[in-house]
């Protein structure tokens, strides 16, 4: 009897698959910065339209890039770098697909401590967060502002941000170069503040903060799925800039923050999804030119990067989309 | 009798291993740019030690021995610091029953605690300085150091004990000249397994916040995609960790000359 | 010299009482040789570690000199069954390991060590590790390093049983020239009955597990004795004697091992 009854519920189950393979199950690589928070918006937007997403907790992008690269995952947001970073170490797999906006990357020193020029730079203790665009716009800003980034007494912090905080306060360094959520906290808890100086001005980097990027094989045989997902992550786009309370509660529970915090940290966010090509290429030969990677991608990285979904996602040219910025 | 293996032996797998790698890189067994192919490693690792360190945003060119002095200086520290606390306590340990029962259930249960679970622990405690660093190396090699001590301890010929007592030594001169030599071969192996664990311990270590090291190097590699400079720094620590270890043995031979000989009849 | 009353000892083993020593008594006179004879665990080994101050007994006493034994000392120099050197040092260090260890000045000792490797025959070795050593040389060497601090009594516990015969009777020569020079009072512990015979003033039977002492039996041949000695029919004759009381002996430890 027992057996008759497994049969017939495995029956069951094999006549049922196809009908549940209707809807495209994809993973979706995520991080908890607020860069990125928009993105906890997209997986019930992208339900609308019959894709079934997954988060995938990542704690660095590293990670995230790499699972992107070889499609353990198949969509994800980063830095505006990471694509040339993989192309450069030979990773072709990655597609940037839309951009995400600017405004996250802050530096952040002690309360009574400003920093105005970049000058003072040079006898102050700089934590880093080694490989994120704050990095890189900072190492930009200094070389443009005529001072030369390996004299500089740099701190490589690595293992989050609050690490950075306590090095802050307990004075073992004299400012951090890091993101929101923590230049929001410590300006919240009291004991930092944002200097005058500002490094998302620089010519080459500019201020783009990320990415969102899809896995190329996937792409090439799920177009349709990746229209879909770009279509929705407009649509996330939208809900974000009209609605900024509910993006700030959204962000302030998944990241275990409290609201005012979260507040703080997309205060200064501007969502947009222009990808600027222009300063795409001029951050690779950045990266190129200072040794990070070893050869120069800046040619071939317009192939990296595509503007058709954005394009028909919203209505745009490629030219008001970034294609030439 | 088995002859010894002709030098040119010894190579046959490694060799084995690298063409293996070569072709899972170039026939894409992996996702392409993932991993490194061994002439890209070779290439990296050969900036890196002959290039010239030109203002660099990132120190992949010119700094291989910067980065191997430090190292190497943290490891050396940390684990003199290990040897120096865990030698006297082993030897207390083992010989003393009193200090056994009290001392030795803790050292056991922190035992299996790995090194990075102390790391968030290190960072509270002794900040972002080199403190840390030679905390988590010197607690890395502490406990083989440690464990092998009382060992050699515990193993001395019951009869040594007794014809040392019978010629007139106190409980002083019988630990000092007759227990701490007879433990040394113990000691040494302890020495040895530490300093290796020392080198495993660098690059977590080197994690918290420093500017060189080969630690450092490896993580900031891996941020910017740099796996070829991440296998290099891993053949790195190899090669320092192999060269450490021959030195111990060396030296293990020297100072146990006796052990070595034979007998003349 | 050393004088042993009533001595009993018994001890747990695997939670049965087992009596090892069983209404000791014996007397070592001053500059006699004693030789303590007696089948495999008949306790004649656990007997000497209590004069050399190694063990105490449960019951009884034990006197050297007249005084109670506290600890081992070097007036009561032991010869182990194994050389026990030290390994990690030469010879000569090892023969001078007592008197440095008290603090003696090096000019006395140094002189006194050479002096004694020669007596031994190892002269020329003074530098070599114990591995480099055959067993009988080592064991020399264990007994130049008692010899050095000039002790009262001289305990040793089946020094020569490891060694191969030709090594032993060496040795067993070396020991009775040796003890001409200084005439020490010697307990000796053997099982070996030519060899208890050759050496003693007096030979003393254990009897199996329990031991106690079953007979004494004095050895009236004269003095200075050598190997030609055990060719003798004096020796034959005390051999003989010697035999049938141990021949009971080993018989019945024998037997109890079998039960046990």
């Amino acid at each position: 009897m027992k057996a008759i009854r497994n049969l017939l519920l495995i029956f069951a189950v094999a006549l049922a698959t196809p009908a549940l393979a209707q809807s495209v199950k994809v993973k979706q690589g995520m991080l908890n910065v607020p860069a990125l928070s928009p993105l906890w918006l997209l997986p019930d937007e992208a339900k609308k339209h019959g894709i079934d997403i997954e988060m995938v907790m990542f704690q660095r992008f590293a990670d995230a890039r790499t699972a992107l690269a070889s499609g353990d995952i198949q969509i994800t947001a980063f830095g505006p770098q990471d694509i040339s970073l993989a192309l450069g170490a030979g990773a072709k797999s990655l597609v940037g697909v839309a951009g995400v906006g600017s405004g996250n990357d802050c530096l952040i020193v002690r309360k009574g401590e400003d920093i105005k020029t970049w000058q003072e730079v040079s006898d102050k203790r700089i934590g880093i967060g080694a490989g994120s665009i704050s990095w890189l716009k900072f190492a930009a800003s200094v070389q443009e502002n005529g001072l030369q980034y390996n004299k500089l007494k740099i701190v490589n912090i690595v293992g989050g941000g609050s690490n950075y905080l306590k090095a802050l306060q307990g004075k073992e360094i004299d400012m951090a170069v890091v993101w929101h959520p923590f230049c929001a906290q410590a300006i919240v808890d009291g004991f930092g503040a944002y200097p005058t100086l500002d490094h998302n001005r620089s010519k080459t980097v500019g201020g783009l903060i990320s990415v969102l990027a899809v896995n190329r094989p996937f792409m090439e045989k799920n177009r349709d799925a990746v229209q879909k997902l770009v279509t929705a992550y407009i649509g996330v786009l939208e809900i974000a800039r009209k609605d900024t309370g509910r993006w700030a509660k959204i962000y302030a529970e998944k990241a275990g923050l409290p609201e005012n915090v979260a507040a703080e940290s997309i205060r200064t966010t501007r969502l947009d999804p222009v990808m600027p090509l222009e300063s795409i290429k001029r951050i690779s030969r950045f990266l190129s030119d200072n040794g990070v990677i070893t050869r120069d991608v800046s040619g071939e990285i317009a192939q990296y990067y595509t503007y058709d979904f954005l394009a028909k996602a919203t209505g745009k040219s490629p030219e008001q989309l970034g294609i030439k910025q | 009798m088995l002859k010894r293996l002709p030098a040119p032996w010894l190579l046959v797998l490694p060799a084995l291993l690298v063409a293996l790698w070569h072709f899972a890189v170039d026939l894409r067994w992996v996702t392409e740019g993932l991993i490194p192919s061994p002439a890209q490693v070779m290439r990296s690792w050969y900036t890196w030690i002959f290039g010239s360190s030109a203002a660099m945003l990132s120190p992949y060119s010119g700094t291989w021995l910067d980065n191997v002095a430090y190292s190497s200086r943290r490891v050396l520290q940390g684990f003199g610091l290990a040897a120096l606390a865990a030698i006297p306590l082993g030897l207390l340990i083992g010989w003393s029953r009193l200090a056994s029962r009290v001392v030795d259930p803790t050292i056991q249960m922190l035992r299996p605690v790995p090194i990075t679970a102390w790391l968030p622990f290190a960072i509270a405690v002794f900040g972002i300085y080199d403190a840390s660093a030679l905390f988590l190396i010197g607690l890395g090699a502490f406990y083989p150091i440690v464990v092998n001590t009382t060992h050699g301890v515990r193993d001395t010929n019951l009869l040594l004990l007794r014809a040392a007592r019978m010629l007139g030594a106190g409980s002083g001169t019988v630990l000092a000249k007759v227990v701490f030599p007879s433990a040394l071969p113990s000691i040494f192996t302890g020495l040895r397994l530490g300093i290796g664990i020392a080198w495993t311990a660098v690059i977590v270590a080197e994690m918290i916040a420093v500017k060189s090291g080969l630690g450092y190097v490896l993580w900031d590699a891996y941020y910017v995609g740099r796996m070829d400079i991440c296998v290099a720094t891993m053949f790195s620590v190899g090669l320092l960790g192999f060269i450490s270890d021959r030195i111990i043995v060396w030296a293990a031979r020297f100072l146990l000359r006796w052990r070595t000989l034979e007998a003349h009849g | 010299m050393i004088e042993i009353r009533g001595v009993h000892k018994e001890f747990a083993k695997g939670g049965r009482r087992v009596v090892a020593l069983q209404d000791i008594d014996l007397t070592v006179a001053e500059r006699e040789f004693v030789a303590i004879l007696g089948p495999s665990g008949c306790g004649k080994s656990t007997l000497l570690n209590m004069v050399a101050g190694f063990d105490q007994p449960t019951r009884g006493s034990v006197r050297v000199a007249g005084g109670e034994i506290a600890a081992p000392a070097p007036s009561r120099g032991v010869v182990f069954q194994e050389p026990a050197l030290f390994p990690w040092l030469t010879v000569m260090d090892n023969v001078v390991f007592g008197p440095k260890t008290r603090g003696q000045p090096a000019a006395g000792y140094r002189a006194r060590a050479a002096q004694i490797i020669e007596q031994i025959g190892l002269s020329g070795f003074e530098a070599s590790y114990p591995a480099e050593l055959s067993g009988g040389m080592r064991q020399r060497v264990g007994i130049a390093r008692v010899l050095i601090m000039e002790p009262k009594v001289l305990l040793m516990d089946e020094p020569f049983g490891s060694l191969d015969a030709q090594t032993r009777t060496l040795m067993q020569e070396l020991l009775l020239a040796l003890w001409e020079r200084h005439h020490q009072t010697v307990l000796f512990v053997t099982h070996d009955i030519e060899e208890a015979v050759l050496l003693a003033d007096r030979v003393c039977v254990m009897t199996a597990r329990p031991g106690r002492i079953k007979k004494s039996i004095e050895v009236r041949m004269p003095r200075p004795r050598s190997i030609e000695s055990t060719t003798s029919p004096e020796f034959n004759a005390l051999r003989r004697e010697v035999l049938d009381l141990i021949r009971e002996e080993s018989l019945r430890a024998a037997m109890e091992t079998e039960r046990a």
